[in-house]
Formats: C-alpha cells, sequence, structure tokens
C-alpha cells in the first residue's frame, strides 16, 4: 500500500514524530537555554530579525528544540507569533536616540561622533581556534574576568547617544535629494495582505522580515549588475533602540517598554536628478534595518529598498518578484509541500495524457 | 460564555446568514450598551478591532467613545468608514444621505466597501419581498421592516456587481437577516 | 510560558479571517486579500483551510479533514491533531456526521448538506497565474473581466491536443463574473460546487487570499461550445472492493501480481459501503 495511505497513515506519523525526539537526545548531552542564549548571539539576533519577534529566550528555546535548524526555529517562533494578541503600535522610532555600540562610515574617513568599531567579525581572520575545543567553564568565566580587569578611563568624552548621523551633514550641503516628508501612517503587512504597487512601509517590512540569505543574495545581485545602483554605505550603526508606546486619548508622555538591538544602514546611490531643467548629480538614500546584529542582511537590504524604490525591468527592480519570494516561511513552506502526496492531481493528469494518446493513435 | 466562544458563535450565525440570504438567525446576547440593541452590540464585538473602522447614523460623540473603548476600532468619514451603524432610532432622511456616499468598493478592490449593520426599528410596517441571487435556492420571501426608499437606493449603489454594500439587519427582538450584494429584492404586492 | 487561545489564533486574527469570509460569500469567486497568519504547520501544507477552519471552528463542530481523499493521510492527520488539540472537538471520518469538512483536492462523495460547511485548501487561488505571473496584472483582468487569456489557454489544449489537457484545478466561472481556481481538485469534483446545498470556503494561506461560493450558486466550467467539458472518464473500471464505477478512482500495482487495479478514492466512502456490505451478507 505504501504511500496509499488508506489505513495506518497516523501511526506512521507518531512513530516519526517519534523518533525526531529521539535524535535530539540519543547523544545523552544536554545545554540549556541559558547557556544559548548566553553564546549563541549570532543565531538568535539572525532568526529573531526573520521571525519578526524579539526575545532572545524564546529565540533560544526554539534553537534548542529545533536542534539548531534555523528554517525550524523561524517557522517555530513565527507560529508562536500568530498566537499573541497585538495590541500597540510603538511611536516612530528616530535611530538617532539609538544607544551605539558600533558605528561605523565608509564615505568618510572622518565622521562628526567618530567612528567606532565596536565588536565585529569584519577585522578576523577566520581560523579555527581550536583552544576552544578544551574550553571549560572555568576558563570562561577567568577570560571574563581577564576583560573585566582592563582599566577603564573614568570619563569619557566620547558620546554613544544622539549621535548625529553622516546623512545629515550630505543633506546640509543640499546633496541629498529632497523629498516631502511623509508622514503617511505605515500598513501592517502581518495584518493586511500586501497589494501591489506597495507603499514603502510594506516594502521595508518585507524585506527586514525576509531570509537573511535571500536578501544578501539580491542585494548582490543588484551591486553585480542586476541592479541600477552601486551605493556607498553611508552608515552603518548597531546599537540599543529605545521603543515607546503611546495610548490614544491618554495626555502622558508615550511609555518606555524597553530597548532592542538594531542594525541600521543608509547607503548613498548617486541618481541623476532634474534640477529646474538642469541635470545634476545627487544622492539617494537606500535603507535597510533588522532586529539583532546582522549588518550584511541591513546593507543588502538598503540596495533592495532603492532598487524597489526607482523601479526597473531587472528581477531586483521587481517589487512582485523579490517581496513575494524572499518571505522563509513561505519559500520553505512551498518547496516542503511537494513532499505530500499528489495522486489525485497525478491521477486527472495521467488519466488525460493516456485519452491525448489514445487520439492522437487514432 | 468566554468572548472566544460568544463571538465564534455570533460569527457563525452571521456567516449564515450572508450564505443564505433571507434566512434569520437567532443573536445572542453578552453585554450591551446605550443607543443600541445588545444583539447589535454582539455583531460589533465580533466583527470590530483596531484594524477597521465605523461611523454610526448617531449625532451622539458617546457612542462612537463607547464603541471605540469595547473595540478599539477607529472613527471615520461615512465616506471611508468600514462600517456603518445605523441605530433604530435613525430617521429615513439620515440613513438616505448616509447610504448614498458610504463606499462601494472599486474594479480592483470591491471588497474595500462598507458593511451597514442595521437595526430595525420595532413596530414599523413589514413588506414582503421576494428575494433572488446567490444564496437561495427558490425564490425566498421575506417580511422586512425596511423602507423601500432605503432598498431602492441600496439597488443604485450596487447597481455595478461587484460594488456594492453588504447590510446585516437586526430587529428587536436579536434576529438577524443579511442582504450581501448579490442579494435582488422585489417588493410582492399582496 | 503562554497558553495557546482557543482554536490557537488570536482574536484579532480570527476577526480579520471572518471578515474576509464574509466579504468573499458577498461576492461569490472573488479572491479577498487577507494577512494569513503563521501556523504550527508549514505554508503550502494546508494553512489556508487551516486559518479558514480555526476561524470558523466552535465546541459543538465535529470535524472531517481528508487529503487526497483520505482521512488518514499525513497532511490530514497533522491538521486534524492540530486542531483537537487547541479545540477540543470531535472528529470524525463519515462524512454524514461532520459540521465541518477540511479537504485537500477532493470533494466528498457523499453529497455535503446544508447544515455542513467545506473548507478547501489552495495552493495556487490565481486561475491566470499561468498566463500572467504579474499580481497587480491579475487584479486588473479580474476588474475588467478580461478572461480571454484563460479561454485562449484550453483553446491552444484544444489545437495541441483536441481536448483540454489541464487536469485538476480546472477554472470554472462563478455567478456569471469570476473565474476561480476550484483548487486542485479533479474535475470529476467540478459539477459539485454548481449549485451545492452547501457553503464552500477556499483558503490560500501562503497566497494570502480567501475566497468563497455561497450555496445554489451557478458555477461552470469553462468550456467552448464544441468542446465540452468532460470530466475525468474512468471507462470500464471499477473500485476492486466496492465494485463501484461512479466515483473518483485511485490506480494501484498489486504488489505480487504486478497488475493494474483500481479502488475507491474516497476512503471513508469505501469504507461504510463495505460495512453495508457485511451487514448485509
Amino acid at each position: 500500500m505504501a504511500y496509499v495511505a488508506v489505513r495506518g497513515g497516523a501511526e506512521a506519523i507518531e512513530a516519526s514524530l517519534e523518533h525526531l525526539q529521539y535524535e535530539r537526545v540519543k547523544r545523552g548531552a544536554h545545554i540549556s537555554v541559558h547557556t544559548l542564549q548566553s553564546t549563541m548571539r549570532g543565531f538568535l539576533d539572525q532568526v529573531m530579525s526573520e521571525s519578526s519577534l524579539y526575545s532572545e529566550r524564546l529565540a533560544s528555546l526554539a534553537m534548542k528544540q529545533s536542534e539548531g535548524n534555523a528554517e525550524e526555529a523561524v517557522f517555530l517562533l513565527r507560529a508562536h507569533r500568530s498566537t499573541l494578541p497585538r495590541m500597540y503600535y510603538s511611536t516612530v522610532t528616530n535611530a538617532r536616540e539609538m544607544f551605539v555600540l558600533r558605528r561605523i562610515s565608509a564615505s568618510f574617513k572622518d565622521i562628526p561622533g567618530g567612528q567606532i568599531l565596536g565588536a565585529s567579525h569584519d577585522y578576523l581572520h577566520r581560523l579555527l581556534d581550536f583552544d576552544l575545543l578544551e574550553e571549560t567553564v572555568a576558563d570562561v568565566e577567568l577570560k571574563k574576568a581577564a576583560f573585566e580587569q582592563i582599566n577603564k578611563p573614568e570619563e569619557s568624552n566620547l558620546a554613544l547617544e544622539q549621535l548625529p548621523k553622516v546623512m545629515d551633514y550630505l543633506r546640509d550641503e543640499g546633496l541629498i535629494r529632497k523629498f516631502s516628508l511623509n508622514n503617511q501612517e505605515p500598513k501592517d503587512v502581518t495584518k493586511q495582505a500586501l497589494t501591489f504597487p506597495t507603499n514603502r512601509s510594506q516594502r521595508l517590512q518585507t524585506l527586514t522580515r525576509g531570509q537573511t540569505g535571500t536578501i544578501t543574495s539580491l542585494g548582490y545581485a543588484g551591486l553585480r549588475g542586476y541592479g541600477a545602483s552601486h551605493p556607498n554605505v553611508g552608515e552603518v550603526r548597531v546599537g540599543w533602540q529605545p521603543i515607546y508606546v503611546a495610548l490614544e486619548d491618554d495626555d502622558m508622555d508615550p511609555y518606555y517598554i524597553g530597548a532592542i538591538k538594531l542594525t541600521e544602514v543608509e547607503s548613498f546611490i548617486p541618481v541623476d536628478v532634474d534640477d529646474d531643467g538642469q541635470q545634476v548629480l545627487e544622492f539617494d538614500v537606500g535603507y535597510g534595518a533588522c532586529f539583532g546584529q546582522n549588518e550584511t542582511k541591513a546593507i543588502a537590504m538598503s540596495i533592495v529598498d532603492h532598487a524597489l524604490e526607482v523601479g526597473g525591468d531587472s528581477p531586483i527592480h521587481d517589487e512582485e518578484f523579490v517581496l513575494l519570494h524572499v518571505d522563509m516561511i513561505e519559500s520553505t513552506g512551498f518547496i516542503s509541500h511537494l513532499k505530500m502526496p499528489h495522486y489525485v492531481t497525478f491521477q486527472a493528469k495521467l488519466e488525460q495524457m493516456r485519452s491525448i494518446k489514445k487520439e492522437g493513435n487514432q | 460564555m468566554e468572548t472566544v466562544h460568544f463571538t465564534q458563535l455570533t460569527f457563525r450565525t452571521l456567516m449564515d446568514c450572508f450564505a443564505r440570504p433571507g434566512s434569520k438567525g437567532t443573536l445572542q446576547t453578552l453585554h450591551s450598551i446605550d443607543g443600541l440593541y445588545p444583539q447589535t452590540l454582539s455583531v460589533l464585538m465580533t466583527l470590530f478591532d483596531g484594524e477597521i473602522s465605523f461611523q454610526a447614523v448617531d449625532d451622539s460623540k458617546r457612542l462612537h467613545q463607547e464603541l471605540r473603548q469595547w473595540t478599539g476600532a477607529k472613527v471615520k468619514d461615512y465616506h471611508e468608514a468600514d462600517f456603518i451603524i445605523v441605530p433604530a432610532n435613525a430617521n429615513k432622511e439620515q440613513i438616505l444621505k448616509v447610504l448614498e456616499v458610504v463606499k462601494i468598493g472599486n474594479l480592483i478592490d470591491p471588497q474595500q466597501s462598507a458593511t451597514i449593520v442595521m437595526e430595525l426599528p420595532q413596530q414599523s410596517n413589514e413588506v414582503v419581498y421576494q428575494l433572488t441571487g446567490p444564496g437561495i435556492l427558490h425564490k425566498e420571501l421575506v417580511e422586512l421592516g425596511l423602507s423601500p426608499d432605503i432598498l431602492a437606493l441600496r439597488a443604485i449603489r450596487n447597481r455595478e456587481f461587484p460594488l456594492g454594500v453588504d447590510l446585516i439587519l437586526i430587529d428587536e427582538n436579536g434576529k438577524v437577516l443579511a442582504l450581501p450584494r448579490t442579494t435582488k429584492l422585489e417588493e410582492v404586492k399582496s | 510560558m503562554s497558553a495557546v487561545p482557543f482554536a490557537l489564533l488570536d482574536e484579532q486574527s480570527k476577526r480579520e479571517i471572518r471578515r474576509a469570509i464574509l466579504k468573499g460569500i458577498a461576492i461569490p469567486g472573488y479572491q479577498v486579500p487577507f494577512a494569513s497568519r503563521e501556523l504550527p504547520i508549514a505554508r503550502g501544507w494546508g494553512t489556508g483551510g487551516l486559518q479558514v477552519t480555526l476561524a470558523l471552528i466552535g465546541k459543538n463542530d465535529v470535524l472531517k479533514v481528508i487529503d487526497q481523499g483520505s482521512d488518514d493521510s499525513v497532511n490530514a492527520v497533522n491538521i486534524k491533531k492540530l486542531v483537537t488539540k487547541t479545540t477540543g472537538v470531535q472528529t470524525t471520518t463519515r462524512t454524514q456526521d461532520a459540521t465541518l469538512v477540511q479537504s485537500r483536492h477532493r470533494i466528498p462523495e457523499v453529497p455535503l448538506r446544508a447544515d455542513q460547511v467545506l473548507v478547501l485548501q489552495v495552493p495556487e487561488p490565481e486561475p491566470l497565474r499561468d498566463i500572467e505571473r504579474s499580481e497587480f496584472k491579475t487584479k486588473r483582468y479580474h476588474a475588467e473581466k478580461e478572461y480571454s487569456g484563460a479561454y485562449l489557454m484550453l483553446f491552444e489544449q484544444i489545437m495541441r491536443y483536441n481536448q483540454t489537457s489541464q487536469g485538476a484545478d480546472y477554472p470554472v466561472l462563478v455567478n456569471g463574473r469570476y473565474v476561480m481556481n476550484p483548487s486542485p481538485i479533479p474535475r470529476f469534483d467540478n459539477p459539485k460546487i454548481h449549485q451545492s446545498d452547501a457553503l464552500i470556503l477556499f483558503g490560500a494561506g501562503r497566497e494570502k487570499k480567501i475566497y468563497a461560493v455561497p450555496p445554489y450558486t451557478n458555477v461552470e466550467s469553462l468550456a467552448f461550445e464544441d468542446y465540452p467539458f468532460v470530466v475525468e472518464q474512468f471507462e470500464g473500471k471499477v473500485c476492486r472492493e466496492t465494485g463501484l464505477s461512479d466515483v473518483f478512482l485511485d490506480e494501484l500495482t498489486d504488489e505480487v501480481t504486478g497488475e493494474t487495479y483500481y479502488v475507491c478514492n474516497d476512503t471513508s466512502y469505501m469504507q461504510e459501503i463495505l460495512q453495508q456490505k457485511v451487514a448485509a451478507k
């Protein structure tokens, strides 16, 4: 009977699920959610971004439960998100208010407020550190203590809050293309389906939820020649972004509900602008932002954002091509659904092919 | 009854009424506010939240405020609102004026149209109508306490299917009946 | 940490789906966009149908779930398990006993009644997608009732093969207005949508669309006067178990003899016929 599940399918599924549970524990080792949360920053940042759910604790749980499978972890978090009521929207979040952990510009050697390298893989030699094979908890504690012994200056004049943006400098000089202020209420893509043409808020939300690898590839394609833009990274900033919620019919100041780690990118893309009949060159800004520290994704997002903003013929300028295919849950779901039985549709096709063949033989 | 189960039951009643225009469903009640039948509030609690907008044919700000507090729905002008509430005490002229301007969707997005939740006042003169359209097996005869003028204007606003408005009618006994835009009504002269 | 709500989805999500369902019924065959929540089962595995079911289901419902005609198939079992786990409702395999039937790729052989609702899972809701990949454009074709492309596609098949080669998911015209994908049911099932006693709802989770065919609504499969619509013909073939010939059949191979044989695809219907036969003896 094999694939034609007349009876017995339920038992087979139960057995498969049990087998899966066994896989997670069969080597007899244990890892706590706390340990994952304390050591797996990069993975957690990526899945929080792709699942649009900011919780390191739940992301760690998802990681544990899914045995470190990013696709499954995002899936778990998205599904959990569907069960949560969403009562409020935050007020407009301005990254000028960010407590900056890292902030660099590729466009200027020196920027007001300074280049702040923070923690980054960018300057690392990617060599396996075999010492970590033998690292113990005691080693970790020793290293931690040693770092914390390093003398910090009592006072620092390095400002980490209210840092100006590189863009402000260019804007003051009139080099950024002017647009009228757009105060349109954003549309929540998780509460209202996308309709085409989309507006920018819908595009940015879809991109920031997009699968990291997909966004990176699309950005790369744009950069390599399938897009019209070669951007300059104006500014990458990573830091703690305070979030506020304002209640309607309430005269109080907005309520501070906490801070999230955020990566924000502004890319500068030169464009021809018609200034009263005269052709001049000005900069457009491509924008990228995502939960956690995901610099590659945010930069790629800024390229795709701009490509979609200006439109064009190649795939990365096509909003339906980009926005309908970057979501991890949608792409992996539909690809994996091919594993489901399709014998009725196949039988319908088979019957037709035979009939066509018979017709042809007559 | 817990709200989740209450709204589920209310929705199923509404869905059956939409699927079978002319058939009358019975609405349950859970809460009440001044100025509306409690069954009307049941419908609003089931369909309203912060993602939709409404406007009542009512001059009092109080009703708007209370409904906002109950449901989180936003108040918008008649020509923009997703739902229009017509309390039993609204007069015909007011209703006609509103019905004239409510949104009927566009050909690309015909769902962006208003749904009108209308209370039928007590002791209104009932007229017998014959209903035809999807959801109706045989020509259904229904007695409705609704002014022919309102139904005539409804017909005008619904004349270019798929554009149009959908009506939910609730009487003082909590009976509910739906007239989606596909339903055609014809007065039966006795 | 948090208890899952009744029928999994939060109230807000259900409200949005419910509003979309009412619009869908009011505009038969029109694909109403909805936000579509992520569910614990994968997109493409019936999340559209499942969201409709979760928005509909109440404590007193009796649920039947089938996949490709079978109550016991991987997908059906999984969906049923999720719904019962979050609602505690009763399930059944007997079509007659269900108040709510969720199905992938089949309409049951036992005719549905007015007090039942059929929910069909839809992978690709857009009947014009094969001829136009842009959603922006297909929405405009529907707006203008511009369906020449859909007919042209069938016409080209006829020119090539002297018949249509569209297998399952054969497009229909609903209420004389909208061309609609009936979901990948075999053509055999298309006539069951026409003037059905039961309300039929369609959910496409990944493509974020909900649509409906109300009861007693005209639904015609697209065809030409000289090339009428035909359903799958199982000429001279009968179900090996029941002897039935007026049902949709699965084609199987006997593992021992290598012979091809046929059985009734709707497994619960087959069981019932078999039980009746045993009882009659």
